[in-house]
């Protein structure tokens, strides 16, 4: 960057500040980071409804996506109920009504009564965060902010773009899409259904419920892409009802199993028994490829299997005219078969 | 001319880079994060762990995938023990370049929690650069690594370093989110170096595991703090100056062997005892000197010599200059990672409190001063040709000394001085069958208030309240017995019914906290009991070598907790019918801050086997346990065990 040199620079130096002090000013209505939560503020939404007992909070957070008043919010018990109060954050209060949900996707759509409100335009596919980008999150967490008070804005960053597998039941939840990892304590008490935008205010997701990662034994904090959800939010928009699609693994009629491979497991001892070979039947499928006593399977296809029931399982979501793909541990080896059912 | 257009150009410049030097400010940051993040991924490994335990005391142990960092070009990763805690039966590595390998654990650094893993490979792995510690800064960016979302994608948290030279110089301190998700991961520098190995850890040091494996730290209270804001990373630096050592033999903290004297937390640090067998005994240090410099670190106060040697591992030499009188003296002991077993060396006595010096109160029968002839009312004077002060001076003598060793004693009988000796024997389990009762001054005790009164702690919200007895006397000394009562059985009337009369014919005052949650005790209790523990020694005359908590049930694993944790202050724990917890496993012997333990139960209790193995596991260590049968049928206790549990805490002020 050239900068003025010092023998010449009396007048100069002076009139560089003053432009720079113009500049600032001039444009810090769209730079900075206080003018771009104020900017989001007004689209931030406080619900209010069911709950209230055992410890369900009775709140959560939402934002606007149409001038005529649509939110986009969490699916939960808070708005199992006729009365769900929507609170903007000018303090105005608005009865809203459900116009549809998509529980699978974890989200609702509600309407309340109002022209011209400022909203989220809900972005194209191009709008995807990528890991490490920082991000804001605006949401009602703890139920802190009310009336006329606006969201708690968090700060933090993109730590991962990950599927929530629920095919181990690692995470307790419908919802089973990709998911950005915040590394933000984002997602507490009545934070689902808050906004996650980037530093420049632009949407990119929708805050997720509580959830505990089982794998880790950890709380989660997360959102849904907006990207992913947009699809659900037309469907909605649109009455439309979509199908479970794809919502369970096929399990073909007629699958794999440990005995038409040849393969006898270690008893069942343990609650997770790793899966370990005992036995292979002579002339089977296994035994024509080179399994072993004391081989230790531990994938199936492209999954891992952690125990002998969760090999049975997988298994049993392959269709017996296709192969099966078994990579083994022996002796510190990791060795890959291929079987083909005989029969 | 020139000048002019020159001036308009860099003004023009100027003010779009101002326009938006905060955005470009921000995108240069993330893309100064991005690039950081990308120069160490490649070394960044995803580790799965097949089978084994799924909890270790009552820590679900995930077992999802945890994160490696290479170290070596040959294949050798490092992680955090905590991944892979549950002993699996296999290990399973994803190199950077998509293929899965079987890894061996090779070695483990128990100090700071760390595993060492190898993987055999055919091309050279990528091995990170080291950031320096001495040009870390606090405050600088930090980003926390891990690999264990996607095996293809690192994720990371953002943050800045928080300190250096944390957990007793092992760590340096992240506020990135540090949790299951990095742990074993690289904590790297704006430049992409890195700075340190993320792992769980915690200040407390504990010995052994509810399975009686050793280890030197928590294997997993540090992940308690999990994504909180505080999360810790052991210097690569290290790491690398250590790794040809690691190859070799597992890593223990490492240990010499004294205990230094309680002068509040500036005091010097002057040596109390030192123990048998230790490297400090080998290298020559005695009580009384003073140590003035660890390695290359001045010490003028004793936490500084903790932070000296926490870093160090068995096998380490070690150079103390030590003040010996007028005298320094340059000693070098070599470190061990283990003392030999210490046994608490017992003379048989128990010491007037009224008295000036030691004058004894009681003589154990069949113990060493019995066999020496001393008798009630002698006064010692020298121990092995070195004056006796008190009380005190005199039990932080007598642990120096080893069991069977002789103890010569000058003392006065009747106005005329006399010899003998004792044979030291090990401080004995058994409850007194009959005490003399202490001396009361003479005359009227000075007024003071008695009865239940409530105890405030001003920043605290919990309520306690202490009794007093009737007969309280400011001029004697009184044991504090703090009951822990099981959960949802807080009635201060009743337990003060119960007490009562011991507590006025044994002089003890009963402290009484509540937990924080009305239902149950909260490992997080602990501070606020030691809060009522401090604030009772200020109000009332307690005699420090007799503070006991005393609980039942949840209180009682909680009395564990408490005493575990408050070995400065906690003489005694009194567990009714209630185990060690066993996320907290147990600590280790300090002849300074003894530790008595009474456990009561009954064979019909759930948790009689799980006692008996704590009953076993403490000996071992070499804490004095004493144990009161229940009986068959479980129960409280009744009027009888009491009168015992305050003979025995009665007692805890033996020499």
């Amino acid at each position: 960057m050239p900068l003025p040199r010092q023998s010449s620079t009396g007048p100069c130096v002076v009139l560089t500040l003053a432009l720079v002090l113009f500049a600032v000013t001039e444009l810090s209505a769209q730079t900075t980071l206080p003018s771009v939560i104020s900017d989001v503020q007004p689209k931030m939404v406080k619900i209010y409804g069911a709950g209230g007992i055992r410890g369900l909070e009775s709140y959560q957070s939402g934002f606007l996506i149409s001038e005529e008043g649509h939110i986009l919010t969490a699916w939960s018990y808070v708005l199992d109920t006729d009365y769900v109060t929507a609170v903007l954050d000018d303090g105005r209060k608005f009865k809203a009504e459900t116009v549809g949900a998509d529980p699978r996707s974890d989200i609702a759509v509600l309407k309340i009564d109002i022209q011209g409100a400022p909203h989220f335009s809900l972005p194209d596919a191009s709008s995807v965060g990528q890991t490490g980008d920082r991000v804001l999150a605006f949401s009602n967490l703890y139920g802190i902010a009310a009336g006329n008070e606006p969201s708690s804005v968090l700060h933090g960053h993109i730590s991962a773009k990950t599927d929530l597998k629920a095919r181990k039941g690692v995470f307790e939840t419908t919802y089973n899409g990709p998911v950005y990892v915040l590394d933000a304590m984002t997602n507490n008490a009545g934070a689902a259904g808050g906004a996650l935008t980037d530093f420049q205010g632009n949407l990119l997701g929708m805050l997720g419920k509580e959830l505990l990662n089982s794998q880790t034994n950890t709380w989660l904090n997360f959102a849904l892409p907006i990207t992913d959800l947009k699809p659900r939010v037309d469907d909605i928009l649109a009455g439309r009802v979509r199908r479970d699609e794809a919502a369970q693994r096929p399990r073909p009629a007629d699958h794999h199993s440990l005995q038409r491979l040849g393969i006898v497991l270690i008893p069942n001892v343990l609650v997770k028994t790793p899966p370990f070979v005992e036995k292979i039947d002579t002339g089977s499928p296994a035994a024509s490829q080179g399994l072993q006593p004391d081989d230790l399977v531990l994938f199936v296809g492209p999954n891992m299997v952690q125990s002998r029931n969760e090999m049975i399982e997988e298994l049993s979501y392959i269709d017996r005219l296709d192969a099966v793909k078994l990579t083994v541990l022996r002796d510190q080896e990791l060795i890959e078969f291929e079987l083909i059912s005989q029969d | 001319m020139m000048r002019h257009s020159f001036l308009t150009c860099s003004l023009a410049l100027l003010s779009t880079t101002v326009v938006f030097a905060e955005e470009t400010l921000q995108s240069l940051e993330q893309a100064a994060l991005r690039a950081a993040a990308a120069r160490v991924a490649p070394s960044v490994v995803q580790i799965e762990a097949i089978g084994g335990l799924e909890r270790i005391g009552k820590t679900l142990v995930g077992d999802g995938p945890t994160t490696g960092l290479i170290v070596s070009a040959d294949g050798l990763i490092i992680s955090s023990a905590f991944g892979l805690a549950q002993n699996p039966n296999s290990i399973l590595v994803t190199l950077p370049d998509g293929k899965r390998k079987p890894a061996k654990i090779v070695s483990r650094d128990n100090s700071r929690m760390l595993v060492l893993l190898q993987v055999d490979t055919d091309v050279d792995l990528p091995v990170p650069e080291a950031a320096p510690v001495e040009k870390m800064q606090v405050g600088e960016w930090t980003l926390a690594l891990g690999r264990t979302f996607s095996a293809s994608e690192v994720n990371l948290s953002v943050g800045i370093l928080s300190a250096k030279d944390r957990i007793w110089g092992t760590a340096i301190q992240t506020d990135a989110k540090i949790s299951p998700g990095n742990y074993g991961g690289p904590l790297v520098d704006i430049q992409g170096r890195v700075l340190g190995v993320l792992a769980p850890l915690s200040p407390d040091i504990e010995l052994y595991t509810a399975d009686g494996k050793r280890i030197d730290a928590n294997l997993t209270s540090g992940n308690e703090w999990y994504d909180s804001g505080i999360g810790f990373a052991v210097p690569l630096e290290h790491i690398f100056s250590r790794l040809d050592q690691l190859k070799k033999q597992e890593l223990f903290k490492g240990r010499l062997g004294i205990a230094i004297k309680e002068t509040g937390v500036g005091g010097p640090a002057e040596i109390a005892t030192v123990r048998k067998k230790s490297p400090a005994a080998d290298a020559g240090l005695q009580p009384g000197d003073v140590i003035i410099r660890a390695n290359d670190q001045e010490i003028t106060r004793k936490l500084q010599l903790r932070h000296a040697l926490g870093p160090l591992y068995g096998g380490d030499t070690l150079r103390l200059l030590v003040k010996r009188g007028a005298e320094e003296l340059e000693l070098t002991p070599t470190l061990l990672d283990s003392l030999p077993k210490y046994v608490q060396p017992f003379l048989g006595i128990l010491p007037e409190r009224q008295a000036e010096g030691v004058v004894i109160r009681w003589v154990y029968p069949g113990g060493p001063a019995a066999e020496a002839g001393l008798l009630p009312g002698d006064r010692l004077l020298q121990l092995n040709e070195s004056d006796v002060e008190g009380a005190d001076q005199l039990r932080n003598s007598v642990s120096s000394l080893d069991i069977e060793d002789e103890a010569q004693l000058k003392y006065i009988r009747n106005g005329s001085e006399a010899n003998t000796i004792a044979r030291l024997s090990p401080l004995p389990e058994a409850i007194p069958t009959n005490l003399p009762p202490a001396k009361s001054p003479a005359g009227e005790a000075p007024a003071a208030q008695t009865g239940l009164i409530e105890i405030k702690i001003p920043e605290e919200a919990g309520n306690c309240f202490a009794y007093v007895p009737e007969n309280y006397d400011a001029r004697k000394s009184y044991g504090l017995l703090v009951y822990l009562p099981p959960a949802g059985e807080v009635k201060a009337e009743t337990i003060r019914d119960e007490w009562k009369a011991i507590c006025e014919s044994q002089d003890l005052i009963l402290l009484l906290p509540e937990p924080a949650t009305p239902t149950r005790w909260e490992p997080s209790d602990e501070a606020f009991i030691r809060k009522t523990i401090d604030e009772s020694i200020k109000l009332f005359s307690i005699g420090e070598n007799r503070v006991v908590v005393h609980g039942y049930q949840g209180g009682g694993a909680m009395a564990y907790l408490t005493g575990f944790k408050h070995r400065d202050l906690v003489r005694g724990i009194v567990a009714v019918d209630a185990g060690v917890p066993l996320r907290i496993g147990t600590p280790e012997i300090d002849p300074i801050n003894r530790l008595a333990i009474l456990t009561a139960a009954s064979e019909g209790s759930k948790l009689y086997s799980r006692i008996n193995g704590n009953v076993e596991q403490l000996r071992e260590i070499g804490f004095p346990v004493t144990v009161l049968e229940l009986g068959s049928e479980p129960r409280p206790l009744a009027a009888a065990d009491r009168i015992e549990i305050a003979r025995w805490i009665d007692a805890l002020d033996r020499i």
